[in-house]
């Protein structure tokens, strides 16, 4: 059994903890965001015939990245940074929080969420948007927090890039 | 030219000189060092020969580094342990054969050390149910509105290390974890996540110097969690109640005996937690629970309670003994009556069942059961009847059919049934007739008994017999002087008809007429005849019963003396009665 904490990071109202909640084990409420500005849930799959169990800290959302608290973010073995996409500065914060994080624990697997993909009509993450991420090689993944479109797959993903790593 | 090259061969040939010379110098001192080296080197390159140095070389290296302390375990440790792992998934069953001996008493020590666990628990709570104590903690709960277990917990419990959480300190990961069994867990991961990272906050929040540490968590009066860091991992102990301080050292201990086990695990930890399985036991060890001693001074109502179930037991055993032996008895007297055979004969839970033979005439058994302080309730009869023929039980029997009148009794020798004393006519017949026919009678002997009747009609008839009514030579007609004969006999015979009548006796009269030897016998027979008819005249001229009374004349045939005399002429020439009863003589 392998255990790895991994961090979600993302601008606020985001969509991070709509993003997860029918898709993870939960045993705290919301609140802790607002009061300790993190909480835990826990994903278990199994990628590739091992099994391992995902400690997700889902962080408060913040659009000032240098608030993110560092020693939050230690220990992690992957990161999920949520993007609406619907709100192109979130993609902003995203790569800042990205960046603060490869500072406070190095490089580390991660993925990019492009949440809200069910509101095409609003998109505003551009082509070009995604062939920046592609060249810091970030691999990004478009989902939806209404249809639950792509969050396994991004879990998935992710894993096995830990994995891998 | 040529002698330069003859100097040049003389050159050539004075440095081999010297080189040869520096040979032998150099074998001369450093030959031998050389050699050994060289045969160092040869026992070093060879891998067959170190490794037979090293095995004779290895159990005595062992056994001093066993003198020195446990790092030689400590380091081998991982490597047996993943031995055993692949020993165990290549071949599980010889590993099953291997433990097999030990496995058993270790599973019947646990159970045992569980059962005992419960019969204390259920000791614990017995007491604290029915001491005041008990009482007063249950009016606690219910004043409190909080479960009595609760209650009891509070008060009995000095502290108990419910939970202990080994977490890796760098990602937050339950690297181990173990609680008690009464407690109600939520998932350790994520508590552990969220443990992690409130110790975080907390330094985050309140700039924590550097190496100051969140170490205590405490939750209302009694419940706490310690926070023991140490380099890689921390361990948090939650606990209720109040654990001595030594306790934490004991977990300090505790998590650097980890630190060190797993040294070489901490630097490439990859999330994978198997390896640390192995600390579980020692972890569950640590889960203890420490009672408060109470002095066990037994309640008065547990006194009063142990009292009453000693009584109980102890009257219930002298009750049993007593009716056992008043069963006993009650047995040995039935089976002591005549005309009881008692077959079968037993006892259970308060319930007597008896089987056997009965004489009706037989002593009652249920007025044997009041005599004897048997219940008749209790008791299951079941008696078939049967006639005894016991002396007793005949005679008792003889007694009942026959009814025997006031003045008579009975008695059986041998199977002959004697009666004695008085009797009507009627019951001596009846006697003669039924005696025979009673079980155990053989005979009946009624020489000893005096049939009422009969003995009067006996002295009736001799009266009669002794009556002689006289007649004038040659005359048939009654003298006037024979009236007074006449009538005692009329009324004889009607006393003796009267009771021949009442009593069935069987009577008849003859009216002998005789006449003197004088003149001819035709002629004497002729007056006998007719002195009897006249005399019969006048009797049924009394209105007695004809066919009671019959004529004979004798003539003078039969006299009744012999002679020549008068007067004896005087008495032959006469009338006189004899009575048959039941077809014989009464007066022969």
């Amino acid at each position: 059994m392998i255990k790895k904490k991994i961090c979600m990071l993302g601008a606020f109202a985001a969509g991070k903890t709509s993003l997860v909640k029918r898709h993870v084990y939960s045993i705290f409420s919301d609140k802790y965001h607002t009061t300790v500005g993190v909480k835990i849930d826990k994903k278990e799959m199994t990628v590739s015939g091992k099994e391992i169990d995902l400690i997700i800290w889902d962080l408060h959302g913040e659009d000032d990245f240098q608030s993110v608290p560092v020693s939050y973010l230690r220990g992690s073995a992957g990161f999920i940074y949520v993007v609406d996409g619907t709100r192109r500065n979130t993609l902003d914060v995203a790569l800042g929080l990205q960046a603060r994080a490869q500072d406070a624990v190095g490089a580390q697997p991660c993925i990019m969420t492009l949440n809200k993909c069910d509101l095409r009509e609003h998109w505003e993450i551009t082509d070009e948007d995604l062939a920046r991420l592609a060249r810091n090689r970030i691999q990004a993944i478009e989902t939806s927090a209404k249809t639950g479109h792509c969050v396994e797959t991004a879990f998935q993903t992710l894993a096995a890039l830990i994995l891998e790593a | 030219m040529g002698e330069s090259a003859s100097r040049d061969g003389s050159d050539a040939q004075a440095d081999e000189l010297i080189a040869s010379q520096w040979r032998q110098l150099r074998e001369l001192l450093s030959g031998p060092e050389r050699r050994r080296l060289d045969e160092i080197l040869a026992r070093l390159n060879d891998p067959v020969r170190r490794a037979e140095e090293l095995s004779q070389a290895l159990p005595d290296a062992i056994t001093l580094s066993h003198a020195n302390g446990d790092r030689m375990a400590q380091a081998l440790g991982p490597t047996i342990d993943t031995v055993l792992k692949r020993s165990v998934r290549r071949n599980p069953a010889f590993i099953a054969d291997v433990i097999f001996p030990a496995l058993g008493p270790a599973i019947r020590k646990s159970v045992i050390a569980t059962l005992l666990g419960m019969i204390q628990s259920l000791n614990q709570l017995l007491n604290q149910t029915v001491s005041l104590r008990g009482i007063k903690w249950r009016l606690e709960a219910f004043r409190t509105h909080r479960p009595f277990a609760e209650v009891v917990l509070l008060h009995s419990l000095v502290y108990q290390v419910e939970q202990i959480f080994l977490v890796h300190r760098h990602t937050g990961v339950v690297l181990q974890h173990v609680a008690s069994l009464d407690i109600q867990v939520r998932d350790p991961d994520l508590v552990s996540g969220m443990l992690t990272a409130i110790q975080d906050f907390i330094k985050d929040s309140f700039d924590a110097h550097h190496g100051d540490t969140l170490d205590t968590l405490r939750m209302g009066g009694d419940h706490s969690v310690w926070i023991e860091q140490g380099a890689e991992a921390f361990l948090a102990v939650v606990l209720r109640g109040t654990p001595p301080l030594t306790m934490r050292e004991r977990f300090k201990g505790l998590l650097k005996e980890i630190h060190e086990t797993f040294s070489s695990k901490w630097a490439d930890f990859d999330g994978e937690v198997a390896p640390f399985d192995m600390i579980r036991p020692q972890l569950e060890n640590e889960l203890i629970v420490e009672m408060r001693e109470v002095k066990q001074r037994a309640s008065p109502l547990l006194w009063l309670a142990g009292a009453a179930a000693v009584a109980l037991v102890l009257f219930g055993t002298w009750h049993f003994l007593q009716q056992r032996r008043h069963w006993q008895n009650y047995l040995a007297k039935l089976r002591a009556q005549s005309g009881i055979v008692v077959t079968t004969a037993h006892q259970g839970w308060g319930q007597y069942y008896i089987e056997g033979l009965r004489d009706p005439l037989a002593a009652d058994p249920r007025e044997l059961m009041a005599a004897a302080g048997i219940d008749p309730q209790q008791v299951h009869s079941r008696w078939r009847y049967y006639q005894a023929l016991e002396g007793p039980l005949v005679l008792r029997r003889a007694e009942q059919i026959l009814k025997p009148p006031p003045g008579v009794q009975l008695n059986l020798r041998q199977g002959v049934l004697a009666a004695s004393g008085s009797a009507s006519h009627e019951w001596v017949v009846k006697l003669s007739r039924l005696a025979p026919a009673i079980a155990g009678v053989s005979a009946c002997d009624t020489r000893q008994l005096k049939d009422i009747q009969m003995v009067e009609l006996y002295a009736l008839a001799s009266r009669l017999s002794r009556l002689s009514i006289t007649f004038a030579s040659g005359r048939s007609v009654l003298a006037p002087d024979q009236q007074p004969t006449l009538m005692t006999a009329s009324s004889l015979i009607v006393r003796m008809q009267s009771m021949a009548q009442q009593s069935g006796i069987q009577i008849h009269i003859k009216v002998i007429g005789r006449s003197d030897p004088t003149g001819p016998p035709l002629l004497n027979l002729h007056l006998s005849q007719d002195r009897s008819s006249r005399v019969l005249r006048f009797l049924f001229a009394k209105g007695l019963d004809p066919t009671l009374l019959s004529p004979v004349g004798r003539g003078s045939d039969m006299p009744f003396q012999t002679g020549d005399a008068q007067e004896h002429f005087d008495t032959e020439r006469s009338v006189t009665f004899q009575t048959l009863i039941n077809g014989k003589e009464a007066c022969p």
